[in-house]
């Protein structure tokens, strides 16, 4: 709860110590955004659309039914299949997918509380790797995708480990 | 957090024979961008056809609303995370300005200086400001840092080093999800345990491939 306004005000702080104009840093900063919105929305559009296809054609139901079994083994809620499925392929389709976990199970519930841990504590496997490796001239990332999915299967079953008790 | 927004490329293919192509390709080869772009294709390709497919049978007529209301949502979600960028962006611009990604990369050069072994004083820099800039949730930034050390890099272990540590988040505080969590009213906190296993992922990630790769 009090993470971002101290994190704001450290950020004040320092602007104040290091002469940096606020008003100036915020108007480039909302610019930034802007342009950021508008290269993501095209990625954000097509994740709805898909999950929202899901949704109403009952496939998703079906889905977290399928991997209901796995899951209970490794001790996962069912309700983060579909995030755990696109969180190393897609950054922006996994926010899409962890509002909606929001949406439909409440912000403090512990499906929820899972996946905030997930989102913040892994990242976009596919993509990281792909585009690190795409500017080496040995292109061959080796063992970087499995010892990477490996981890953060194993982080995902100590979060939701953890969130229990936590 | 790093953001797909690779270049849309415009090969076109058959979904059913690229789905067993590509797969078995994708296992086998190395990965590349264009190979990222070919895994979310077969994966959007494979939910939207499926479930498109599907309704033809079950429910026709609900086709049409439901993208219209998904494209919808984007637009009203993409509002939401433009307002939680325009802070953030602006907060790191200030980080930005003040030298502290600098001041954080100089402090880590004794332990990337272990990590990665045998690599040029220009490689360490890069490697650095990399995990600095990680470090502080500045995605946008870290990224070409990272491929630019990768492509300084002389060892094949090094190189998956610096893609698994960044492939695992080391994010200190993961803002926009904080954001977000704040902006639905949230009463419970996710600092501690996110800490608790990004330290935990990211000392299992090393120790993994210090193990487990060779040379």
């Amino acid at each position: 709860m009090y993470t971002i306004p101290v994190l704001l005000i450290i950020t004040f702080i320092i602007a104040a110590v290091k002469k940096i104009p606020l008003y100036d840093s915020f108007t480039a900063g909302i610019k930034e955004a802007l342009k950021l919105i508008i290269d993501l929305l095209p990625y954000l559009m097509s994740i709805f659309f898909a999950i929202e296809l899901l949704r109403a054609s009952g496939l998703s139901v079906l889905l977290a039914e399928a991997l209901e079994v796995p899951f209970s083994l490794l001790g996962i809620p069912k309700e983060l299949s579909e995030l755990l499925i696109l969180r190393p392929l897609s950054g922006s389709g996994s926010l899409v997918i962890l509002q909606n976990i929001y949406d439909s199970y409440g912000v403090d519930s512990y499906p929820a509380r899972v996946a905030s841990v997930i989102m913040g504590s892994t990242d976009t496997i596919m993509y990281v790797v792909a585009v690190y490796f795409a500017g080496s001239k040995n292109k061959k990332s080796g063992l970087a995708i499995p010892i990477a999915v490996f981890v953060s299967v194993a982080a995902t079953v100590l979060a939701c480990l953890l969130c229990k008790f936590i | 957090m790093h953001f797909d927004l690779a270049p849309q490329n415009h090969r076109n293919f058959n979904i059913i024979g690229a789905i067993l192509f590509r797969l078995t390709d994708w296992v086998n080869i190395s990965c590349g961008r264009q190979k990222y772009n070919y895994i979310m294709n077969i994966v959007f390709g494979i939910i939207i056809t499926a479930c498109v497919g599907y309704m033809l049978f079950t429910a026709p007529q609900s086709v049409m609303p439901a993208l219209l209301s998904g494209g919808e949502a984007s637009v009203s979600f993409s509002v939401k995370l433009f307002v939680i960028y325009g802070v953030w962006i602006s907060v790191m611009q200030v980080l930005e300005k003040s030298g502290i990604d600098e001041y954080i990369a100089k402090a880590l050069t004794p332990i990337t200086k272990r990590l990665f072994p045998n690599e040029s004083a220009e490689c360490h820099k890069y490697i650095t400001l990399n995990l600095s800039a990680n470090l502080l949730g500045m995605g946008g930034a870290a990224t070409p840092l990272g491929i630019k050390s990768v492509g300084l890099m002389q060892s094949q272990k090094n190189k998956i080093m610096l893609a698994v540590i960044n492939a695992t988040s080391i994010q200190i505080i993961p803002t926009t999800v904080l954001s977000m969590r704040a902006a639905m009213g949230a009463q419970t906190d996710i600092m501690l345990p996110t800490t608790i296993i990004n330290v935990f992922s990211t000392a299992l990630a090393i120790t993994l491939v210090a193990v487990l790769v060779k040379r």
